[in-house]
């Protein structure tokens, strides 16, 4: 075998392993990617504290599955389909509140108010966390490969994603997303503005369901790097796959959402008189 | 005797006398009148202040604010934090010398009017309580929010005049207003246009509204509020009051703190500095011209009476008793001339009171100004001593002559 074809079949070699290893950081982000996991439809229920509020932010804490707590803000998610999520406020001088994504846009519906108000998409339900924090940000198909790296933590070992916005709407130009090999969860997910500036910091703590199907974190981190590092604490309290009725996500009739709220103050007063 | 002489050596030339009595009188006409439209100035703006909103005291938590910078805009994005506020506004409001307490929240937050949305600065009031305490709103347009609390459903709003333009509204249109909430969440009301009003400031016009107390904790989701405001019987025992209150609350947690008007009125300061500053530069030119035309006067006058004083000295008189002549004789003219002087200006302001002179308004505010001239009877005499001290001052270098005069060469002074 002349040495020009030895050459030529180590390039291709080569070329094709470089290929496989791309092909293989892709599908790893892909499979990593939070907004991947959360199914089409389910009902989500989370409680979210803001550091200084109350209790500290050890990542030790214990769990604030309490809503009473003073600071502690409990709100439930309602899901069906990538485009259609409907936060709904559950302390009680909060209840009728609920903020609705339909596609790009963000509504705003308060009892006070005969009309929604829209919002920007990247308003923040509490604290630090937007709805992109609280159900992923489709990193797989929003962004694409800049570079990676190895990295270990003391949980194992970890892939470091370098990731650039492939559109320049994107709210956050790059994102740095640290996930764990072993696992296939991310471990962080660190966001930057278009000025390089960093805004917000992720850090996912416990992961629940299966590798493969849907999964979610129990607990996340989340730091606003633009207001002095300020922490909001988000615990997964409920998670329920399940189908979700049609009219909560009309913007003009109420009337779903008004039953929503009808059955729950029945089910807390049976609860109650239990 | 002296003061008798020094007075008929006044009339030993008439016309020269005149002339300076009429700069005298002329520089203490011009000061009177500055002065007075300073004090109208003053006391307008003060009152325009006080019953523009801020009140005489302002009682907060001492956590929100330092109760020195701007009240607006320094707690207009912190939540009411005033807890057991009814309380206090009751021990407040049980003083004899307090005319009404009336409880106050600060918001800040978007009007939305479909696509249109405005940023405003909120005050929520209690209507019934600013009223007795003499804050008036000046409405362009429709009426004044309900005395009473507004139910769910049924809350009012006025708009600054800028702000309802800008948002293009009117009476009865209907409006939401969205804030962030005291837990840090979002609120929406739809409010009804009850009016429209002026604040006096183009500035404010733009961003202000106003509402029931019981509307903006409703958008606010709490019971608190941001401040009390204490309005007083007498506001010239703001000082005693505050101190009053001061100790009076001093026992409450968390602490509380009572700021004036006049601190919590930054604008109003940096007028009166400004004024203040205006003032002294107009008095000093005035005082300068005063003094050195009377200076002239005075050494024209010695140079003049050479002999005479050369005469007297030989006859042993002494060169202080000289010179107390010639500085009684500038006390003669400045309060003569001060007399003259003061007697005009309480004329010219009389007429100027009378005619009510309207002047444009003055930069950043909304409606004319009315020219009134305040002068109190205390200026008078501050005007004529200010002319004697400076005609005094304008002695000294005739004096040094007199004091240097040789007697053989006076007497053959021609």
């Amino acid at each position: 075998m002349s040495s020009r074809r030895v050459l030529t079949i180590g390039l291709a070699v080569a070329l094709a392993g470089v290929g496989l290893a791309a092909q293989n950081m892709d599908a790893l982000l892909r499979r990593s990617d939070v907004g991947g996991f959360v199914p089409v439809a389910c009902r989500i229920r989370l409680s979210m504290q803001q550091e200084g509020v109350a209790g500290s932010t050890d990542r030790k804490a214990p769990a604030m599955s309490e809503v009473e707590l003073p600071g502690v803000s409990a709100v439930e998610l309602w899901r069906s389909g990538a485009n259609r999520t409907l936060v709904r406020f559950l302390d009680p001088k909060e209840r009728g509140k609920y903020l609705l994504r339909l596609g790009a846009d963000l509504w705003f519906i308060a009892p006070g108010a005969k009309n929604p108000v829209k919002l920007s998409p990247t308003h923040r339900v509490y604290g630090a966390a937007t709805i992109d924090v609280l159900l992923g940000m489709h990193l797989a198909d929003n962004y694409r490969i800049a570079g990676t790296s190895s990295g270990s933590t003391p949980a194992g070992a970890v892939v470091v994603f370098d990731l650039q916005a492939k559109a320049e709407q994107q709210q956050f130009a790059s994102v740095r997303y640290t996930v764990q090999t072993s696992t296939e969860r991310p471990v962080s997910a660190l966001y930057r503005l278009h000025s390089g500036r960093d805004a917000t910091l992720i850090e996912f703590f416990e992961w629940a369901g299966g590798a493969r199907g849907p999964s979610h974190a129990k607990r996340i981190l989340v730091r606003d790097l633009l207001r002095k590092g300020a922490v909001t604490r988000i615990e997964t309290v409920e998670f329920e796959e399940r189908a979700v009725p049609d009219g909560l996500f009309d913007l003009k009739d109420p009337s779903a959402r008004k039953a929503l709220e009808k059955t729950v103050q029945s089910q807390s007063l049976l609860k109650q008189n239990h | 005797m002296l003061a008798a002489l020094a007075l008929r050596n006044l009339f030993r030339n008439r016309r020269r006398t005149m002339l300076s009595m009429v700069v005298i009188g002329v520089g203490v006409v011009s000061l009177l009148l500055t002065l007075g439209f300073i004090r109208y100035s003053f006391d307008g703006l003060s009152d325009a202040i006080i019953r523009g909103g801020l009140a005489h005291l302002e009682v907060a938590p001492a956590s929100v604010g330092d109760g020195t910078g701007n009240p607006i805009i320094d707690r207009a994005g912190s939540p009411p934090a005033f807890h057991g506020w009814q309380a206090v506004r009751d021990r407040i409001e049980s003083r004899a010398d307090v005319q009404a307490t009336s409880a106050a929240v600060q918001l800040a937050g978007v009007l939305l009017n479909g696509d249109r949305s405005m940023a405003f600065m909120g005050a929520a009031v209690e209507p019934a309580r600013q009223r007795s305490m003499g804050i008036a709103v000046k409405l362009r347009a429709g009426e004044a929010l309900p005395d009473d609390a507004p139910v769910a459903g049924d809350d009012r709003v006025l708009l600054g005049v800028d702000l309802a333009r800008a948002l293009h509204v009117e009476v009865g249109d209907s409006i939401v207003a969205m804030v962030g909430t005291a837990a840090g969440t979002l609120n929406a009301v739809d409010l009804t246009v009850a009016g429209i009003f002026t604040t006096g400031l183009q500035e404010l016009d733009a961003r202000m509204a106003q509402m029931h107390l019981a509307t903006a904790q409703r958008l606010m989701g709490t019971d608190d509020v941001t401040s009390l405001l204490v309005g007083l019987k007498d506001r010239a025992a703001t000082e005693t009051v505050a101190r009053a209150i001061r100790e009076d609350v001093a026992t409450i947690t968390p602490a509380l703190t009572v700021a004036d008007w006049e601190s919590r009125a930054p604008f109003y300061r940096q007028v009166r500095g400004l004024y203040i500053g205006i003032f002294v530069f107009l008095g000093t030119i005035i005082g300068l011209l005063v003094c050195l035309s009377a200076s002239n006067t005075f050494q024209m006058s010695v140079l003049e009476r050479v002999r005479e004083f050369g005469t007297l000295l030989a006859m042993g008189t002494d060169r202080g008793q000289l010179a107390r002549l010639v500085v009684l004789e500038a006390v003669w003219l400045g309060v003569i001339g001060g007399a003259i002087g003061s007697i005009l200006a309480a004329i010219i302001a009389f007429t100027i009171n009378s005619i009510g002179i309207q002047m444009p308004p003055p930069p950043a505010a909304v409606d004319p100004l009315t020219l009134l001239v305040l002068i109190k009877p205390t200026d008078f005499l501050y005007a004529i001593v200010f002319m004697v001290v400076l005609l005094a001052i304008a002695t000294v270098p005739p004096i040094l002559k007199i004091l240097r005069l040789q007697v053989v060469e006076a007497l053959s002074h021609v």
